[in-house]
């Protein structure tokens, strides 16, 4: 296979991660914003921090994160920014999933299946480390 | 990249202070509740007063109006509510032993507020 061939291959692959990515992590955060309530809900259930001033002020990061990798994403060259960020965001998630995993979340509305779903098992865990993979993939090819 | 920055910061922005708010809106509905929950003293069975505000959190509301009501003895229980309840929310009532049957009154008490009413039934006497 040609240089050109596969340089063109390339490009298709990183625009369709691209774009499934970004429309993802949106439809994501417009969730967490129409049901900000619930979203904090859940976050404190995950207690890494008390219910209270930095919860609430983590979870809103937590929104912009979301939308700043929908954004990024799509711009070639801050492309590995949205990467690394990514990367930072589901290793996160990862972790707390794991730290719960099997359990049910009573407070959690069961709305946000991505990264903070209401029971912790293997499928709700697969998609956050699909998204990881898909991180890390964009990174290696937009590195390279 | 510095406007992504501004919108990404915007929008955490926003949020947290939604989150902030929930507490005043909170604090709110408690009041408003404690108000209704004496207009509606003749209603033989359970009530969920359903506030059409997105900021308050069913559960909490519930906690408290829950806690309240039952110490004074009554019958009639009354919640401010989100308009849409959640799977974990439906859970959560089904625990006091309760059924939702939705129903659409409007109510010019003090307030002056139109409130979706859900009453109550309990499963005991089906």
């Amino acid at each position: 296979m040609s240089n050109g061939v596969l340089r063109v291959i390339t490009e298709i692959i990183k625009w369709s991660f691209s774009l499934f990515i970004s429309l993802f992590y949106y439809k994501n955060g417009i969730q967490k914003i129409k049901k900000i309530i619930s979203f904090y809900k859940t976050m404190s259930e995950y207690k890494f921090f008390k219910e209270g001033f930095f919860l609430k002020i983590f979870s809103g990061v937590l929104i912009g994160l979301d939308f700043f990798i929908c954004m990024t994403v799509l711009f070639t060259r801050y492309r590995i920014i949205a990467c690394i960020v990514g990367i930072i965001l589901q290793s996160f998630y990862i972790t707390i999933l794991l730290m719960h995993y099997n359990m049910q979340f009573e407070n959690n509305c069961g709305c946000f299946s991505f990264n903070s779903p209401r029971h912790v098992d293997f499928r709700g865990l697969s998609s956050s480390f699909l998204f990881l993979f898909l991180f890390a993939s964009l990174l290696f090819l937009s590195a390279g | 990249m510095f406007i992504i920055i501004i919108i990404s910061i915007t929008i955490a922005t926003y949020s947290t202070v939604r989150l902030f708010m929930h507490d005043s809106f909170y604090n709110k509905a408690q009041n408003i509740t404690d108000i209704d929950i004496k207009s509606l003293d003749n209603y033989n069975g359970f009530l969920i007063v359903m506030s059409k505000n997105e900021m308050l959190n069913g559960i909490d509301v519930f906690k408290h109006i829950y806690k309240n009501v039952s110490t004074k003895g009554e019958r009639t229980q009354v919640l401010t509510y989100n308009e849409n309840i959640s799977e974990a929310e439906v859970n959560f009532f089904k625990k006091f032993n309760v059924n939702f049957v939705p129903c659409v009154i409007e109510i010019n008490g003090k307030h002056n507020k139109k409130y979706i009413l859900y009453k109550v039934e309990d499963f005991e006497n089906e």
